[in-house]
C-alpha cells in the first residue's frame, strides 16, 4: 500500500498547482465573462479535446513522428560527432566552432530556408528538430567523454590499452550519464523544433493546426494543441528517464550508494 | 623460511641509473626526481618510502613506461622506457574499478585487452577468486564491495595480466588501520606464492614497508633522491609477532630517523 502511495504523494504538489491554476482560470473567465476566442475556459478546452479528438489525434501523430525521427537523427549524429571530437584534436578544432555556431543562428531563420531548399513534407521538419536538439547531445557527450579520470587512462595504458580501446571500454561508458542529461534537454527542445518546423510551412501537425485555428478564432483548439504538446513533452521526458534506468543501472546504484558488504 | 635471502644471486630485473625528471618549463619547473639509482632482483619485494610529494608516484610512472625520464636510463626485463607500456603490472592508489562492470568483468579487463577470449579469461579469473577473497562476489558490482575487497579486485586485475613485475602505489592507504593490517598479511602470503614476481611497493608507512619487503629505499622530499638503501633480514619469520620485536622497533626508528633527517624542506 505504501509503495503505491509514495509516488502519488510525490506528485501531489505538482497536481495541486495544476488544479489551482485551472480552477482560478475557470473562475476568472466565467466571472469576467471573457470571450472564447480571447481566452477559452479550461472546461471549453477540455470539451474541444473530447469533441475534436479525431482531428487532434491525427495531427498529434504527425508531430510525434517528426519529433521522434528528428530526435533519433540528432542522437545518432550527435554521438558520432562527439566521438569524433573526442578522438581527434583536428576534428575538434575544425568542427566544434560550427557546432556552437549552429546554435547561434536562430532556428526561425533556418527553417524557412530549409523549406526553400528541400520543400514541404516531413524531411525539413526532421532536420529542424535534429538541428535544435543535437547541440545539448554533442556538448554533454563530449564533456562526459572528457571527464574520464586521468588515473583510469593510466591504468588502461599500463594494461596495453590504446586510444581506441580506452575510448570503447572507458570513455564511452563514462559518457552515458552525461548523454542522458543531454537527451533530457534535447527531447524538450525537439518538441519546440517540430512546432517551429510546421509553422513555417506545412499541411499537417499540431503546429500547423495552431497556425490555422488562430485566424479562425478557434482559440480553444490552439490551447488544446498546446495541452497535447505539453503532455507529449512530459511523456517523452519520462521515457528518457526510464530508458536511463534500464540502460545504465550502475549509474543510479553508484549515486545512491547502497550500504556495502564488508 | 626466507627463500628470498638468496636473492643476491638472481639477476637485476629492474635497473634504474641516474634518473632525473623535471616537470614544467621555464621558471615554473619542479625537479621531481634527481639522480635516482635503483634496482630490484628477480623475486624481490622492494619498498620505496618517502614523504608525500617526494616523487614516488612519478618514479612508478617511469617504471611503468607512462613517463620518460629527462636523463638516465631505465631497464625493466631488458626493455627500455619506450617499450615498457603493457609489460609491467601497475596498481595505483585508487582501485579504479569500472562501475558498469561486475567484479568478474572488471578483473578480466587486462586479459581482454591482451586479446584473450572472455571464456578463457573468466576461467583464469575463477581459479583465483578464492585466494583473493572474492568468490561469491563475481557477479556483484563494485559499489557493493568494501574498500578492502575493491582493492583486492584491483589487485587481481593486475595479477591476471601475468606480468613478472608489479608496481604497487600505496595500495592500502585508503583503508582503515584494521583493514590495512589484514590486507598486509594477506599480501605477504600472496607474494610468497608468487615468488618469481618482482614487486616495487611505494608507501609512506614505514611499518608496512618493513613488514613486506626485502629491501627498502628511503627517498627525500622534492627533488626525490635516494637517501639510503637498506636490506631487511629478520631473525623471525614475518608475522604480526615480528612487529613487537626489538629488532623490528630498532630498524623502524632508524628508518624513521633517515626519513626525518631527509626532510629539510617542507
Amino acid at each position: 500500500m505504501k509503495k503505491v502511495l509514495v509516488p502519488v504523494m510525490e506528485w501531489l504538489p505538482a497536481m495541486g498547482i495544476v488544479v489551482t491554476i485551472l480552477v482560478g482560470w475557470e473562475i476568472f473567465v466565467r466571472v469576467w465573462n471573457i470571450a472564447d476566442w480571447l481566452l477559452p475556459a479550461p472546461s471549453a478546452i477540455g470539451y474541444t479535446l473530447y469533441d475534436s479528438w479525431g482531428l487532434l489525434a491525427g495531427h498529434t501523430l504527425v508531430t510525434l513522428e517528426e519529433v521522434v525521427l528528428g530526435f533519433g537523427l540528432a542522437l545518432v549524429s550527435g554521438m558520432l560527432l562527439a566521438s569524433a571530437i573526442t578522438l581527434s584534436k583536428t576534428i575538434e578544432k575544425a568542427l566544434y566552432p560550427f557546432v556552437i555556431a549552429s546554435q547561434t543562428v536562430p532556428i526561425i531563420v533556418i527553417a524557412p530556408m530549409l523549406l526553400v531548399w528541400i520543400g514541404y513534407g516531413l524531411t525539413p521538419k526532421i532536420i529542424v528538430v535534429a538541428l535544435i536538439s543535437f547541440f545539448p547531445i554533442v556538448v554533454n557527450t563530449v564533456d562526459g567523454m572528457r571527464s574520464v579520470d586521468s588515473d583510469m587512462q593510466k591504468m588502461m595504458r599500463t594494461m596495453g590499452g590504446n586510444r581506441w580501446s580506452i575510448f570503447l571500454k572507458v570513455q564511452l561508458p563514462v559518457s552515458m550519464p552525461y548523454l542522458f542529461s543531454g537527451l533530457r534537454v534535447a527531447i524538450a527542445v525537439s518538441v519546440i523544433g517540430a512546432v517551429i518546423g510546421e509553422w513555417v510551412g506545412s499541411s499537417e501537425g499540431l503546429g500547423y493546426l495552431m497556425i490555422r485555428s488562430k485566424p479562425q478564432f478557434q482559440t480553444e483548439r490552439v490551447f488544446a494543441a498546446i495541452a497535447i504538446l505539453s503532455v507529449m513533452g512530459i511523456a517523452l521526458f519520462a521515457l528518457i528517464g526510464l530508458l536511463e534506468r534500464l540502460l545504465i543501472p550502475w549509474w543510479h546504484r553508484e549515486r545512491e550508494g547502497r550500504p556495502r558488504i564488508s | 623460511m626466507d627463500s628470498k635471502r638468496e636473492s643476491n644471486l638472481k639477476e637485476k630485473i629492474i635497473e634504474v641509473v641516474n634518473v632525473s625528471r623535471r616537470i614544467g618549463q621555464g621558471s615554473g619547473y619542479v625537479d621531481v626526481l634527481a639522480n635516482v639509482d635503483f634496482y630490484a632482483r628477480r623475486g624481490e619485494v622492494v619498498s620505496v618510502i618517502g614523504p608525500s610529494g617526494c616523487g614516488k608516484s612519478t618514479f612508478l610512472d617511469i617504471l611503468a613506461g607512462l613517463e620518460r625520464p629527462d636523463s638516465g636510463t631505465v631497464t625493466v626485463q631488458g626493455l627500455h622506457t619506450e617499450n615498457l607500456l603493457g609489460s609491467v603490472g601497475y596498481m595505483q592508489q585508487k582501485d579504479l574499478l569500472l562501475p558498469w562492470r561486475t567484479v568478474m568483468n572488471n578483473v578480466i579487463l587486462g586479459l581482454e585487452m591482451q586479446g584473450i577470449s572472455k571464456k578463457i579469461a573468466r576461467r583464469q579469473a575463477t581459479e583465483r577468486m578464492d585466494s583473493f577473497g572474492l568468490s561469491g562476489f563475481e557477479d556483484q558490482y563494485p559499489y557493493a564491495l568494501s574498500g578492502g575487497m575493491r582493492q583486492r579486485a584491483a589487485f587481481l586485475r593486475t595479477i591476471l595480466t601475468d606480468t613478472s613485475v608489479l608496481l604497487l602505489d600505496e595500495p592500502f592507504s585508503a583503508l582503515d588501520a584494521l583493514n590495512r593490517s589484514h590486507m598486509q598479511e594477506w599480501l605477504l602470503n600472496l607474494l610468497e606464492s608468487y615468488d618469481e614476481k618482482t614487486v616495487v611497493l611505494v608507501t609512506h608507512d614505514v611499518e608496512e614497508a618493513l613488514f613486506l619487503s626485502d629491501r627498502i629505499y628511503v627517498m627525500s622530499p622534492r627533488p626525490g633522491r635516494i637517501v639510503v638503501a637498506e636490506k631487511i633480514v629478520w631473525d623471525l619469520p614475518r608475522s604480526r609477532n615480528l612487529l613487537s620485536t626489538q629488532q623490528f622497533t630498532e630498524t623502524k626508528s632508524r628508518i624513521l630517523s633517515y626519513l626525518l633527517s631527509s626532510e629539510t624542506v617542507l
